[in-house]
């Protein structure tokens, strides 16, 4: 999504009408289940958790709290880490990687095609399994959703230089655990 | 330092990486369930303010150079009652003690000087108790 959709998004999802409220869905819908789904690991809970972020999203527009919509992004992911802190402090859950991961690959794909995208998956798991919080969710963020330095450090709450070093370090440690592993590359 | 052959692979590593990362496919029941999140949000906007909390459990946010300042002075103002206070708090007697029996009658009673010293705005910093016998003169 470009800039300008984006800030266009924003404005949009003040009114909380219908179309607007399917374009956020169409949009970040994806993007917070995965952040949900590779930190607690779960696929219900990160269901849950995703209509959580949604609902407090819509919350936070009827207070008028969100008053930025051009950073529409960081402020939902911002929310996202939010609720994912509150679950953090009720349940002590830790990311697990026990569940099976059929249901994660499209059914679209052939027998042995699945069998190799829930390699990948696993394996995708396992490094993102040794990411300690914050850090995981500075990588997940930046190198799985994309985010700028920016939205980031907005959405974390983190000052821009602390953002600047988490990236540094996770790129190092990614690149150091995808040579450790040539498979999971 | 990274050179740029290294950085390139690097990249490419991270790029893989994150398109796995990024290919699992969402549960069917994921809109329907955001759907209804927002559908109860929506229908919460009538929903009742807080309300007030009573007196006694409400709470008053005070800079903390000031609190601290507050706390000093109280600090420095009981400091200061207790350390006036204390020379006259029971152990020195305040009157003369009586003659021991057998001494003449004629004998003139203790004499007794007080001296203090005061300090403006801080009330007394010293004080000196004094009991002695003045000689007889007949």
């Amino acid at each position: 999504m470009s800039l300008r959709q984006e800030k266009e998004l924003g404005y949009a999802v003040l009114s909380l009408d219908k179309r607007a409220v399917k374009c956020l869905l169409d949009s970040y819908e994806t993007p917070v289940y995965r952040f949900f789904y590779y930190s607690v690991g779960h696929v219900q809970d990160a269901q849950d958790l995703c209509g959580q972020t949604f609902s407090e999203f819509v919350k936070a527009v009827q207070r008028k709290t969100f008053t930025e919509p051009e950073r529409l992004r960081a402020f939902i992911f911002g929310i996202a880490r939010n609720v994912l802190r509150q679950t953090y402090r009720h349940k002590k859950r830790h990311l697990q990687l026990k569940e099976n991961l059929d249901h994660l690959v499209s059914r679209d794909a052939d027998v042995s095609h699945r069998a190799g995208i829930r390699d990948d998956l696993n394996a995708v798991f396992r490094v993102i399994h040794r990411f300690k919080e914050p850090a995981r969710q500075v990588m997940l963020l930046r190198f799985v959703e994309g985010l700028k330095i920016q939205e980031i450090a907005e959405a974390m709450d983190l000052p821009i230089n602390s953002v600047k070093s988490y990236i540094y370090r996770c790129r190092e440690q990614l690149k150091e655990q995808l040579s450790d592993n040539p498979h999971e590359s | 330092m990274e050179n740029s052959e290294s950085k390139r692979q690097t990249d490419q590593k991270i790029e893989a990486f994150t398109r796995q990362a990024r290919a699992i496919s969402i549960p069917d029941t994921l809109r329907k369930s955001n759907e209804a999140a927002i559908q109860a949000a929506l229908n919460g906007i009538e929903a009742s303010p807080r309300p007030a909390l009573p007196w006694w459990r409400r709470r008053v946010s005070v800079p903390l150079p000031v609190a601290a300042a507050i706390l000093l002075i109280i600090a420095l103002q009981v400091g200061l009652f207790l350390v006036v206070r204390t020379p006259d708090s029971g152990t020195t007697p305040t009157t003369p003690l009586a003659p021991p029996t057998g001494q003449s009658i004629t004998e003139a009673p203790p004499q007794y000087a007080q001296t203090c010293v005061y300090v403006s705005g801080m009330g007394v910093v010293e004080k000196n108790q004094e009991f002695f016998y003045q000689e007889n003169r007949l």
